[in-house]
């Protein structure tokens, strides 16, 4: 796999810059009483490939209202603790990428709802019809300073695990 | 190299931030619409928060009161319930406290219903339905029994036919509770 990234990339030239074409970030979020899932298909960024130092970046940028978890005013209270209207994007740029055969590991700082903090995920990577990325990564929402919703009585848990598939293509 | 790409990739995502909007106004809900709409009641008198980010605050603020206060409703209605089988079965010493907290309940219920209707508008709306707009949609049946059952009850000393006129505020009464104990369960469901 890592040849034939490579191969694509030094076919392309020296440095090769793809855009995101088709994206899903699912973040997960449970309660005592229940668990939800929220989707977003709009998500953009890019991938950049070095092909002499053989590193590359990925940036990705989503916006918060654009996540529908299936119940508009859940999506609005979401919005509400997010400071949706201050911070109204959530962006992630890596910082490494590290090839393992099919899997990349990546690292970068995730930025959400003003605090930037380094995250690491490990993904899967295929070039079948375009590079496609998939992996998921939790975060703890107290890390970037959100308040929990509560809901009869009782707290959101505070992990929110999220994964994201990618494809990225010319 | 590094750096460049760097910013390159800042560059890239350094774009206006779009204005949250409120999404699909359309599917508002009609109270919310003649309330908070662009032409609505609280517009028109200039009532209400400046912000937008200040009326998302005070929504959350009163469904949280919201959720509260209808718990106790629905635990007060419950006891109402029980007080009035136990008269219709001939305890009649319990009418005092029957209609004590008939005025009790009632008032915990139309708070916490007006905590609900006049709720500055959410960021989202949609056409779809889900378990919340049920939720609402059962609260108009509520809404109409909780304002009937206590003409209904008082109706009961006065009416011609004691029979009919109990059998009546007891089904309607049922009813009320039947539907609000569904919307409070309908909003531990996921979707």
């Amino acid at each position: 796999m890592n040849r034939f990234i490579l191969s694509l990339f030094i076919g392309f030239g020296f440095s090769q810059t793809m855009q995101l074409t088709t994206s899903e970030i699912n973040y997960h979020g449970s309660h005592p009483l229940h668990s939800w899932i929220g989707t977003s298909n709009e998500a953009t960024g890019q991938i950049t490939y070095d092909a002499n130092a053989n590193t590359g970046t990925a940036t990705v940028e989503v916006a918060l209202n654009s996540f529908d978890s299936r119940i508009s005013s859940r999506d609005s209270n979401m919005l509400y603790y997010t400071d949706a209207l201050d911070y109204p994007t959530v962006r992630f740029i890596s910082t490494s990428i590290e090839l393992y055969g099919d899997s990349l590991k990546i690292s970068g700082d995730l930025s959400f709802h003003g605090v930037t903090k380094n995250i690491t995920t490990v993904a899967s990577a295929n070039i079948d019809g375009g590079v496609k990325v998939a992996g998921s990564f939790a975060i703890e929402l107290s890390d970037y300073n959100v308040k929990r919703p509560t809901f009869l009585l009782m707290q959101i848990a505070n992990t929110i695990k999220i994964d994201y598939a990618f494809q990225a293509g010319e | 190299m590094k750096n460049f790409l760097y910013i390159f990739a800042l560059i890239s995502i350094i774009q206006a931030q779009p204005e949250l909007e409120i999404q699909n106004k359309e599917y508002m809900p009609l109270h919310t619409k003649l309330l908070w709409g662009d032409h609505g009641f609280f517009r028109q008198i200039n009532f209400g928060p400046k912000t937008r980010k200040a009326e998302l605050k005070l929504r959350v603020k009163m469904l949280q009161n919201h959720q509260k206060l209808a718990l106790a409703s629905l635990g007060l209605l419950a006891y109402q319930s029980s007080l009035g089988y136990q008269m219709k079965e001939g305890d009649y010493s319990l009418r005092k406290n029957h209609r004590q907290f008939s005025k009790i309940a009632w008032g915990a219920y139309m708070t916490s219903a007006s905590l609900s209707y006049f709720a500055p508008p959410a960021q989202k709306y949609e056409k779809r339905v889900s378990s919340i707009k049920l939720h609402r949609w059962l609260s108009y049946v509520h809404f109409a029994g909780m304002m009937a059952v206590p003409f209904l009850g008082q109706n009961i000393a006065t009416s011609d036919n004691y029979d009919q006129a109990l059998a009546l505020h007891q089904n309607v009464a049922t009813i009320t509770f039947t539907s609000m104990s569904l919307s409070a369960l309908l909003t531990i469901l996921p979707y």
